[in-house]
């Protein structure tokens, strides 16, 4: 045995080099296993919760109110459920008279300007520690960091002739659909989940978007389901962005606000959509060709959606004589362009009417305030206040520019239509883009215009 | 062990002397057998047959009982004076060693209080649980009224337990249990058993008397008495562990009772005054701790049988869908920080907890008689960590990690 064992102890030429290779190999996969599980580690620690807006260790929910306990910390469940309705042996602030559904500190839904999410949700008297400032769309995607709108309570108060999304008229388009949502449910969590929505941007609700800080904060209603490991956040995976949606078609986004090198939603260089989430897909949830949604505000159904025939969508845009846009679209890519809605529209309100955003494509003022359009427009024009919208992205909208009209809406010589269109009945010569130019039109008084006008 | 029970009861009809007869019969039998003296059997006036022994101990297997073994002189002395000196020897704190009620030789906290580093103590050779002890390597299932007062843990806190007032603590921020109705008639001043404690016979005149004489261990089904319900807490269904939980893995803890519907108040005092005493009527574990603590359970005041609650529930049923499929993870393995309670109480206890069967109950969330955590929480909700704070909320909602 020794004489074996001694044999076995003999050094060979190389042995040593041989020797440390087996070492640097065995090393190479050690650090590689560790790295691997830390890495996947972090990635089980911080699930969908810790990593929302509310669930955020650092910037989360922290309830600050008379009675509530001060060492709770952000992001805990019971900022915003008391389980038992009790703390310490009484219920704190706000006492809404009686423990509120799902355990909430409040009633998860009164009334448009009434939930419990506008007990934090607002920049006055929040029950968020250190009070809670939100912006606009037009603000945060835009980079229009004048808008003065600050926080989403403010956003939903917009009453006529500005506009918020109806929660009452969510709530009942919720409630009818099979979407595991109830009469209970919480109108804003028709878009959002409440315990995985991000900020976007991330932590910095006073900030426009950049780059490096994006969050994604809706998720699709009709993927609701009570269970946050299936309902999860829409536009932060593969498949959920605008670049996604178009296909082979070009999203363009538009510019940010007052440049002409920087693009929405994050003022990077970005253009195609890999950037934004697919909010075609996730508004036509709801606004679409079959749902029938009636609006409490307008006092009728909403026109229906069909955004793979229109021509801001899907549908075919012919480039005509007529035709020209601005930058950073291009007529030799018409036909081709599909919008996000959050392109024209703020998701939450807006001064505007249908929450027509006050910043678009880079420019203001948007200022429409009459679903008509009877307002002076640009220049003083009357019944042109949609070119406020409508002349961010298209051009020779002036009143000599001639749109090329159907063949019983001559131009005349000046380029203006016959007296169908400026008849100059009200006084005013002009029609406006919104008489012909609306969601799912494909008439023009009345009369089939073989092509969808929107 | 010669001192073992002997009764003498020469004629009776009464059901609670015949029932002491048999359990000492019982008794009497294991401790003859194991001695092989069968000759002890007829010290007993009352000439059983062994057949009928056997019938009645095959009868009665289905409840184990434990009733004390040891001589009557472990837990009793008759003048509290033994060769000129004081024989009460197991009081606590500043309690005085002067004769006690029922000729004990010690108090509640006597006994099951010692202080000592270890969670089982020695009292006159029984092996006796502790409720306040300083052994760093756990507590017994109920938990630790050491954290209360700060003898153990990381420091003294009335939120960390049920405070009771044989301590000599105060509480110094409730001035009832929480949810009681009003008038509660309890105050803070709640005590280790009677109409203000929670073990024994919860009456202005009842207590633990007797329960230890009778007491049932194991499987616990019937509750109607102090003695044959789980831990004392007259009404409770359960399955005891033998050594309360000293030990404890997936296959050796207590079983808790609940029921898939909290009880419904509705204006019926009865549901938990009964004629003999506090109790839940529904014997569960939860139904206990909502006869002070109602409105947190009672269907009337959490929103009904069903979601939406307004406030947590307990005795439902843990769902067997969605985000609690996925309770404790793969396999569903049974959990001591949230636990749950069986519908059925079992005959062993389960590794293995069933969304869709088993039930959400108090001690899902919080232990019985303080923790290291405030609120009496099995977790501590209160970590600065996130993470930390929230990982017991997150045994059961799966997904709001």
């Amino acid at each position: 045995m020794r004489k074996r064992y001694n044999k076995g102890k003999i050094s060979m030429p190389g042995d040593s080099f041989k020797y440390c290779k087996i070492l640097i190999g065995l090393f190479l996969i050690f650090s590689s296993l560790i790295l691997f599980l830390v890495a996947n580690y972090k990635t089980a620690a911080a699930g969908t919760y810790l990593s929302s807006a509310h669930g955020n260790s650092s910037y989360g929910v922290k309830r600050s109110a008379t009675g509530f306990p001060t060492d709770y910390t952000k992001g805990l469940c019971g900022h915003c459920h008391e389980q038992h309705a009790y703390i310490d042996g009484a219920e704190p602030e706000p006492i809404a008279g009686s423990p509120s559904d799902y355990g909430l500190f409040y009633s998860n839904y009164v009334s448009q300007t009434d939930n419990i999410c506008f007990q934090c949700h607002t920049d006055i008297s929040s029950y968020q520690s250190g009070g809670l400032v939100n912006r606009s769309y037009s603000f945060r995607a835009g980079g229009w960091t004048s808008d003065t709108l600050n926080d989403i309570l403010e956003a939903f108060s917009y009453t006529s002739p500005a506009t918020s999304h109806n929660l009452g008229d969510i709530s009942t388009m919720i409630t009818a659909k099979s979407w595991n949502y109830t009469s209970d449910s919480n109108p804003c969590n028709a878009c959002h989940n409440p315990h995985a929505a991000q900020g976007d941007p991330l932590g910095a609700s006073n900030s426009a978007k950049s780059s490096g800080t994006r969050g994604w904060p809706v998720s699709r209603p009709s993927l609701h389901s009570t269970d946050n490991n299936t309902w999860g956040l829409w536009g932060d995976g593969s498949g959920e962005k605008m670049s996604d949606y178009v296909g082979v078609l070009t999203y363009q986004a538009p510019y940010r606000y007052s440049s002409s090198a920087t693009y929405e939603p994050d003022g990077s260089t970005t253009q195609d959509g890999s950037n934004l989430t697919d909010y075609a897909t996730f508004c036509t949830d709801c606004h679409n060709t079959t749902n029938t949604i009636y609006s409490t505000t307008l006092g009728r159904n909403l026109k229906t959606v069909d955004w793979n025939a229109a021509k801001h969508g899907k549908g075919a845009a012919v480039l005509d004589s007529s035709s020209d846009i601005s930058a950073p679209y291009q007529d030799a890519q018409l036909g081709n362009y599909v919008m996000a809605c959050t392109d024209c529209h703020e998701p939450h309100g807006s001064s505007n009417v249908f929450f027509i955003r006050g910043e678009v494509n880079g420019a203001v003022p948007v200022t429409v305030l009459t679903e008509a359009g009877t307002n002076n427009g640009p220049g003083g024009r009357c019944n042109s206040e949609w070119i406020y919208l409508c002349g961010k992205c298209h051009t020779r909208l002036g009143s000599s520019d001639g749109h090329a009209h159907p063949a019983y809406i001559p131009p005349d010589t000046s380029g203006c239509s016959d007296a169908i269109c400026h008849s100059g009945d009200d006084g005013c010569i002009y029609t406006s883009c919104g008489t012909c130019h609306y969601h799912d039109s494909d008439s023009a008084f009345g009369t089939p215009y073989g092509e969808k006008l929107f | 062990m010669a001192g073992i029970y002997r009764f003498s009861v020469k004629s009776s009809t009464d059901p609670g002397l015949i029932s002491r007869h048999i359990y000492c019969i019982k008794y009497n039998l294991i401790y003859k057998l194991e001695r092989e003296n069968f000759a002890a059997l007829s010290r007993l006036k009352y000439h059983i047959s062994l057949p009928v022994i056997v019938l009645l101990l095959a009868v009665f297997s289905a409840e184990v009982p434990a009733v004390i073994t040891g001589q009557c002189s472990e837990c009793h002395t008759m003048h509290n004076s033994q060769n000129g000196a004081v024989v009460v020897s197991y009081v606590y704190g500043s309690e005085t060693t002067d004769a006690k009620d029922n000729l004990l030789v010690g108090t509640c906290l006597g006994c099951h209080a010692q202080g000592t580093s270890s969670m089982l103590a020695n009292v006159n050779g029984v092996s006796t649980p502790q409720v306040y002890h300083t052994d760093s390597t756990g507590d017994l299932a109920g938990g630790n009224f050491a954290y209360i007062l700060g003898t153990k843990g990381s420091g003294a806190s009335d939120a960390k337990g049920h405070n009771v007032i044989d301590f000599g603590n105060t509480e110094d921020t409730l001035t009832s249990p929480p949810g009681h109705h009003d008038p509660d008639g309890i105050g803070i001043n709640i005590t280790c058993a009677g109409i203000a404690g929670c073990h024994g016979v919860r009456t202005s005149a009842g207590g633990i008397s007797g329960s230890h004489h009778r007491n049932v261990d194991g499987k616990l089904t019937t509750a109607d008495q102090s003695y044959n319900s789980f831990r004392f807490l007259t009404g409770v269904k359960g399955l005891e562990d033998a050594d309360w939980e000293k030990t404890k893995s997936v296959t050796d803890h207590n079983e808790y009772y609940g029921a898939s519907t909290p009880m419904t108040y509705s204006g019926n005092c009865n549901i938990c005054h009964n004629p003999a005493g506090i109790r839940p009527s529904n014997n569960t574990m939860s139904g206990f701790c909502g006869t002070c603590h109602r409105y947190i359970h009672v269907t009337d005041s959490i929103g009904g049988s069903s979601s939406p609650f307004t406030r947590h529930p307990t005795d439902v049923v843990l769902p067997g869908s969605s985000e609690y499929a996925d309770y404790n993870g793969v396999g569903n393995p049974y959990s001591f920080v949230a636990r749950v309670a069986r519908t059925t109480v079992p005959d062993t206890p389960g590794d293995t907890v069933y969304p869709g069967t088993d039930v959400v109950m108090c001690l899902s969330c919080h232990a019985a008689h303080a923790s290291d955590n405030a609120d009496i929480m099995k977790w501590n909700y209160k970590s600065s960590t996130l993470a930390t704070a929230i990982s017991g909320c997150n045994v059961c909602h799966t997904g709001k990690n």
